[in-house]
């Protein structure tokens, strides 16, 4: 029995898990998807909701992109979860 | 000067506020400018030439008249991009067949990170695009985001996106660098969506619809309705360069930080900070 990751991306207004989710998509059993349309419908508000829900963190926002006050790059706090099933 | 020349001039039609609107969000949505009949009339050419590029259309009296010289659509890009400003010579059409997944985040090839405004990319629906049909996703205030489109192909949903759903007819405008994307379809059609270009020719002015009670001290910088994914008021400084810049007056930006100009505020009096020479 092979396990299979499942991966769940989650933009963040900062670097605390209890930040707002401003962006999020992820990949369940082999599918990527971007999430609810309507981010009011998003699974989760912050990642500390998600790790409540049993992901896993396995990356924390990468500070090296978070240059200057007047430059940020991309979408600036991403955090990277995963869940492993079997 | 006649539309068939390289250049094209026609009078401004967008207000101090409307440009600086611009500046802020990276996109003007003008709904249903375009009159029926030439939409069908475009439609049906798209059915004779329904390759990604059919540029022929360039060509075609009715269609530069009532939609690449359209008084409203050139009458912003004369705003935008000042007089003499170059007509598109290449048309690429987004014809797909839906229903698709969404596409990725992406900035066109060629987008270059810069407060300044030397070309816009233009986008026409000759025919009513809803959300069912995957409008244009756009990112507001994104252009003052820097990203590579490599670097965007895991981001999903974003929150405070915008989506082009509009009538036939409807023309958006775009700084070219915006973060888009077509969007996720759920229904069975077949969409056209035209994609051109304009050049900026001659240096930035504010040469555009004054409004006379126009205040650049006290004027609202700020992007609403959607997060900037930047630091606090960052988003103003951005559209006020942009702005400045687009008045010919980048030399005269600056931002003193703390609570000074451009962020916003009830104060008791106008903003310390604000660049001298601006009016």
């Amino acid at each position: 029995m092979s396990v299979k990751q499942d991966l769940l991306y989650l933009q963040a207004q900062h670097t605390g898990v209890t930040a707002p989710v401003v962006g999020m998509s992820m990949v369940i059993n082999g599918e990527a998807s971007d999430g609810p349309a309507n981010p009011a419908e998003w699974p989760y508000r912050s990642v500390l909701d998600a790790i409540r829900d049993g992901w896993r963190i396995v990356q924390f926002p990468n500070l090296a992109l978070l240059t200057d006050e007047s430059r940020t790059y991309g979408l600036g706090c991403e955090f990277i979860l995963e869940k492993l099933r079997d | 000067m006649s539309k068939y020349s390289k250049t094209f001039d026609c009078p401004p039609t967008l207000t101090d506020t409307q440009v600086l609107e611009f500046c802020k969000n990276g996109f003007l949505m003008l709904e249903g400018i375009v009159p029926d009949e030439i939409n069908q009339r475009t439609n049906d050419y798209l059915e004779v030439h329904p390759g990604m590029e059919p540029t022929g259309i360039l060509q075609e009296d009715w269609f530069m008249d009532n939609v690449i010289c359209h008084p409203q659509a050139a009458g912003a890009m004369r705003c935008l991009l000042g007089k003499d400003f170059t007509l598109p010579i290449l048309m690429s059409n987004h014809r797909v067949r839906t229903p698709l997944p969404a596409q990725s985040w992406h900035r066109d090839g060629g987008s270059q990170h810069s407060p300044e405004v030397k070309y816009l990319q233009v986008f026409y629906y000759p025919q009513a695009c809803t959300v069912e049909m995957g409008p244009t996703a756009l990112l507001p205030g994104s252009h003052h985001l820097f990203s590579l489109s490599t670097y965007m192909g895991h981001y999903g949903g974003i929150r405070g996106t915008y989506y082009a759903a509009a009538p036939a007819g409807s023309i958006f405008i775009t700084q070219y660098s915006i973060w888009h994307r077509r969007s996720a379809s759920t229904v069975a059609s077949l969409r056209n969506l035209l994609k051109y270009n304009y050049f900026r020719t001659t240096p930035p002015q504010r040469d555009w619809v004054i409004e006379p009670d126009f205040d650049f001290a006290t004027a609202d910088y700020e992007l609403h309705g959607a997060p900037t994914f930047r630091q606090q008021f960052q988003d103003c400084n951005d559209a006020a360069r942009m702005f400045l810049w687009m008045c010919g007056k980048s030399n005269r930006f600056n931002v003193v930080g703390g609570q000074s100009w451009p962020i916003p505020a009830q104060r008791l009096d106008k903003p310390f900070g604000v660049p001298e020479g601006l009016d």
